[in-house]
């Protein structure tokens, strides 16, 4: 079995990729698994070594042309051409593609065949978006920093390859020297993957001013030369012993050992996040609203994140409390949310982040736990009048069937998705339930009218159920409301 | 990001998409509209992930 998976993301996407690889190579020890990945990012898979080769995506000879006046696309696309033929010759048999991309799925669409298996996003042959698995349709309806899932994407990722997550499939084994001769220290990633994930160089400053009270441990200082400004700032006036600025200093295989031995990890979401969780050490995740903490917190043992809307709304010394108290193996404050091997990863206080009654709607939707009583007459009539509609839909679909002419219902049937995409915005709770119907609907593939027709007549019927078991179910309080319909 | 570079691989994306509907409108999805499809996509990551190819990395960034 030879396995191409395609991670054209970022330094810590690929990071959350390595338990997949590892998954895989758990279900089937004999599997050759190549990554491809961009230049720049390529080291994030340094000490992955279930790998059997990293493959670069030459982004720089695709885009150079592009630069040249008049637009050169021509050499751009012979370039692009020129890695698609060197993958096909590699015949795999199965493509994996993570990267959660439009043009991940154009790139999958060119390399698949017709005797290939393929997991991710894909393409049509008429180009529309081809999802050939139940998680990547999950991803595709639900997962996002603006959406309410609470399923781990390192945990979706391995769900993707039929494997089901392990702790085991974290564990790495840490064979380059620690860079420091320290050996007990704290390690604060200054920076984050974007400008708006940062707690900003003014809280962490003043974050080291609360924390150096409350212990003598000192705190190192990491992330890119372009973090040095900040890192700067932040450690300016403090003793060595407190703080010491290693920003920019450490190769990015160096943050491994520096990260495996430290006594705890305190950042937002990055890369560095990932790597704690990947060797093991106990992290202080501070969590801001662009980001979705359930999907890309810390997963090692004793880690807990620290979330709040905005960062004036999570006070330094409140971090600083919370390090100090994970240090001491003390109980996580209140409001703070902590680490489980359960899936969703994270214990947290009701309504963090987004709506427990929502994260609920989609447990049953897809998992086949309990549906929730409607918690207003909002809600109540929201599903209403998704059911109404979606059955006018259905007569609209028996008229086509019985007359052959799509035109004659075509407009009815446009504004009734309208209808249904409104409810959305009007009764928000009831996304996710839309966006699964929604996205049904966009995996139909071409296909002659009739089978296009029955796969269409399907969804509606299957979103038909849904609605009339939890409207039922709603007016029967008593009753017993576990399973799926 | 500099902002003449995200401004150009924007300008980019649109020239390319411009070419991938023509082409798909002539002759639908064929293997060229696919690649078109794919290198739009490709440049118009690349200017929402904020990140410049790397000859046009300027020696400060």
């Amino acid at each position: 079995m030879k396995i191409l998976i395609i991670q054209l993301a970022r330094l810590g996407d690929i990071l959350m990729t390595w338990p997949q690889v590892r998954a895989i190579k758990r279900t089937y020890p004999e599997a050759q698994i190549d990554m491809l990945v961009r230049p720049r990012f390529k080291s994030a898979t340094n000490g992955l070594t279930e790998l059997h080769e990293v493959i670069e995506f030459p982004v720089e000879n695709i885009f150079e042309p592009l630069f040249e006046e008049p637009l050169n696309v021509g050499d751009g696309l012979t370039a692009l051409d020129g890695i698609i033929d060197h993958l096909k010759q590699k015949n795999y048999t199965w493509i994996v593609n993570s990267t959660l991309s439009p043009a991940s799925s154009y790139l999958t669409h060119a390399l698949q065949n017709e005797t290939m298996k393929v997991t991710g996003y894909s393409r049509t042959s008429d180009g529309f978006l081809a999802i050939a698995d139940d998680v990547s349709a999950y991803i595709y309806a639900q997962v996002g920093v603006d959406r309410d899932n609470r399923i781990h994407l390192s945990d979706l990722f391995t769900l993707m390859v039929d494997a089901q997550p392990s702790k085991e499939d974290w564990k790495t084994v840490v064979s380059t020297p620690n860079p420091l001769e320290l050996t007990d220290y704290a390690i604060l990633h200054v920076g984050a993957s974007r400008d708006e994930k940062k707690y900003s160089a003014f809280k962490w400053r003043t974050f080291i001013t609360h924390f150096q009270k409350l212990t003598p441990l000192p705190v190192i200082l990491i992330g890119n030369e372009d973090e040095s400004k900040d890192a700067s700032f932040i450690s300016l006036g403090f003793d060595s012993k407190v703080v010491q600025d290693f920003t920019g200093k450490f190769k990015f295989e160096e943050l491994f050992p520096l990260i495996a031995q430290a006594k705890l990890y305190i950042g937002c979401d990055s890369a560095p996040l990932h790597i704690a969780s990947l060797v093991g050490a106990p992290s202080l995740n501070i969590s801001l609203n662009s980001v979705n903490f359930w999907e890309t917190g810390p997963k090692a043992e004793h880690s807990r994140v620290l979330y709040a809307e905005t960062e004036a709304d999570l006070p330094s010394e409140k971090v600083a409390m919370e390090a100090f108290s994970m240090l001491n193996h003390e109980q996580p404050s209140e409001d703070s949310i902590f680490f489980i091997d359960k899936s969703p990863s994270y214990q947290a206080p009701r309504n963090t982040r987004n709506k427990d009654w929502v994260w609920d709607c989609i447990n049953a939707l897809y998992m086949g736990g309990a549906w929730p009583m409607m918690e207003s007459n909002t809600i109540r009539q929201g599903t209403k009048n998704l059911g109404d509609v979606n059955r006018l839909i259905i007569e609209q679909l028996d008229t086509i069937r019985k007359t052959r002419n799509v035109s004659l219902v075509s407009g009815i049937i446009e504004r009734c998705e309208e209808v249904i995409e409104s409810v959305g915005h009007l009764v928000p709770e009831l996304r996710p339930l839309i966006r699964w119907y929604q996205t049904q609907k966009s995996l139909i593939g071409p296909g002659i009218p009739t089978a296009i027709l029955d796969a269409t007549e399907k969804v509606h019927q299957d979103f038909d159920s849904i609605i009339q078991f939890w409207l039922s179910a709603d007016s029967q309080p008593t009753e017993d409301l576990n399973g799926a319909p | 990001m500099q902002e003449d570079i995200k401004n150009q691989l924007k300008t980019i994306t649109k020239r390319i998409d411009k070419l991938a509907q023509e082409n798909q409108s002539r002759y639908g999805f064929n293997q060229r509209t696919a690649r078109l499809r794919l290198l739009t996509e490709l440049v118009r990551e690349q200017a929402e992930n904020h990140e410049i190819p790397a000859k046009h990395l300027s020696p400060t960034t």
